[in-house]
């Protein structure tokens, strides 16, 4: 191999090398006057799409998500089964098209506390460790 | 043109002085915008404008307002301008503009102009970043036909019901109809994709009624949908005629009527995303009853149906490269793969009948903001491209080339 090819090749490998992420949980936090206590995966991917829009006593879900952080990487493919790009495109059709108004995006745990723990109806998540304060852990069934 | 360089300034302004550009949010009010410019270039034939010679009339651009006024209700609109060849001329239009209400997750109402659903793409056709190519597949969303695909003045009803086990579903129902420009290329579409060089001119092209109908499910095996939309519309197309072809007793002056008693599209779609990979495919029937006069005087009835159907893919290496392809095949009549009962006297070119495309795309995510794409074309046939935008050649042909190809590049900027 020449040398001047060698650069050319360390990049081309960097482009196609996968995208790493950490190991890691992530907690679901709500704001305390969400009426529940556990949600499944399906009620979660369901919110986090927009697809339920209202708590069961009529409150307004509000979501949170977190803007390209190693949490926001485990949670959208454990839970919404999409990567961050794709959850973006996604809610970039729902603003393109006037179905929807896109989430709030942190880019910390501590900005995604703090939100969830002051707007009533509110849902994030964080990673796993992370004080709740005055939000609310909920379960997942 | 003045009122679309105004909006141009007025989105640029949005974009680039807000602090946080992702979204710009006034008393409410969310902002949106995109802006795209794009380069066209082919061997041969006319992919709207005049490409041959390479053609920068391909830009769009938008901006929309949307707010909540209450928990269940939601306004917006979106204005939208661009310009493609011979179509658009960057004349501002609404693109949407409705009221919503959600009243549950599984029954929503809307009125007003709303986009509607014809495959799992064409609400956002214009929206040069959602996608990873620049031009979806012409077999579904024909650039010819965009007029009467893209929203409905009207109203519709909506929701999202959750079959736990079963995955999900969305439902859109719409009924309404449609102002089409009678002088861009849906015209030549309506009136027969003949070899002629604009042989009539419309005069209107009215939707009497139109209804949409769309069903998605999402299904409980991971990263896999399918889709089903349908359409039906009633229309009447009133044209005179500007030059005589006497092969098929049209004569300067004619007034030519299209009545169709039928306009329907059915599209079945699935798309499979594992990862970072993304598999779709796409199949459309469309159903035509109609009949054309000549001065009251009936020329061709027609009942008959075309279909097209693609296969395309699409991959995100890291975030900022994306590549992908597609082949597409669409043919003007069901029954004819090859064109044979397209010709007629004045008229031998079969390859009318079809069109088909391989695609190979690459789109650079520059950042939030930013991206480019680069894209290239192989077509067979000529049934997709408007008999409007040809020159004829030095032998006075017009579509002399079964093969040819396109070179295609966008950059977009949205917030």
């Amino acid at each position: 191999m020449k040398s001047g090819s060698i650069p050319v090749f360390i990049l081309l490998m960097a482009l196609i090398a996968p995208v790493s992420s950490s190991a890691g949980e992530v907690v679901i936090i709500a704001n305390e006057n969400v009426p529940i206590l556990a949600l499944t995966g399906d009620d979660i991917k369901q919110i986090f799409l927009g697809k339920k829009s209202t708590w069961d006593n009529g409150d307004k879900i509000v979501i949170a998500v977190q803007d390209r952080t190693d949490a926001s990487d485990i949670f959208l493919t454990t839970y919404v089964t999409k990567n961050a790009y794709q959850y973006g495109i996604y809610w970039k059709k729902q603003v393109f098209t006037g179905r929807g108004k896109a989430p709030r995006s942190f880019s910390s745990d501590h900005e995604i506390v703090q939100f969830v723990s002051q707007t009533p109806g509110a849902i994030g998540y964080v990673s796993s460790g992370t004080d709740a304060g005055k939000a609310k852990t909920i379960a997942v069934r | 043109m003045r009122k679309a360089t105004s909006i141009l300034i007025i989105t640029l302004a949005i974009g680039f002085f807000t602090s946080d550009c992702s979204a710009s949010e006034s008393m409410g009010i969310d902002i949106h915008g995109f802006i795209s410019q794009g380069y066209l270039k082919t061997t041969h034939n006319y992919f709207y404008g005049d490409t041959a010679d390479g053609s920068l009339e391909f830009n769009e651009f938008g901006i929309n307002f949307a707010g909540e006024p209450s928990d269940n209700i939601r306004m917006g609109i979106q204005i939208l301008a661009r310009d493609f060849g011979s179509n658009g001329d960057d004349e501002v239009r609404v693109d949407w503009a409705f009221g919503d209400y959600r009243w549950k997750d599984w029954f929503g109402v809307q009125a007003g102009k709303i986009k509607t659903p014809k495959g799992l793409y064409n609400e956002t056709r214009d929206v040069d970043m959602l996608r990873t190519y620049i031009f979806l597949p012409q077999s579904v969303y024909s650039e010819i036909l965009r007029d009467t695909d893209l929203g409905l003045l009207g109203a519709g009803i909506y929701g999202d019901v959750n079959l736990t086990a079963g995955g999900s579903l969305s439902y859109q129902i719409i009924y309404g109809t449609q102002n089409v420009p009678a002088n861009e290329s849906v015209s030549q579409a309506l009136q027969g994709t003949t070899a002629y060089r604009t042989p009539v001119r419309n005069d209107s092209i009215d939707v009497d009624s139109k209804y949409v109908l769309g069903l998605f499910w999402e299904t409980p095996v991971k990263g896999l949908r399918f889709g089903a939309t349908y359409d039906n519309s009633i229309i009447l197309a009133t044209a005179h005629a500007t030059m005589s072809v006497p092969a098929i007793s049209l004569y300067e002056g004619d007034i030519v009527i299209a009545d169709f008693d039928k306009y329907r599209n059915t599209v079945i779609s699935t798309e499979y995303t594992a990862g970072n990979l993304l598999l779709v495919g796409e199949y459309i029937r469309t159903a035509k009853k109609f009949l054309i006069t000549f001065e009251g005087v009936p020329h061709e009835k027609g009942d008959y149906s075309a279909d097209g159907w693609y296969l395309g893919s699409s991959y995100q290496f890291r975030d900022s490269i994306h590549f992908g392809g597609y082949y597409s095949e669409s043919y003007n009549k069901t029954s004819d793969r090859e064109g044979r009962t397209i010709t007629r006297p004045g008229n031998d070119i079969a390859h009318r009948g079809y069109f088909k495309d391989a695609c190979l795309t690459t789109n650079f995510i520059i950042n939030d903001y930013w991206n480019i794409k680069l894209e290239g074309h192989r077509f067979t046939g000529t049934h997709r491209i408007s008999a409007l935008d040809q020159v004829p050649d030095a032998g006075g042909r017009v579509f002399a080339h079964e093969d040819w190809n396109l070179l295609a590049a966008k950059i977009t900027f949205s917030f």
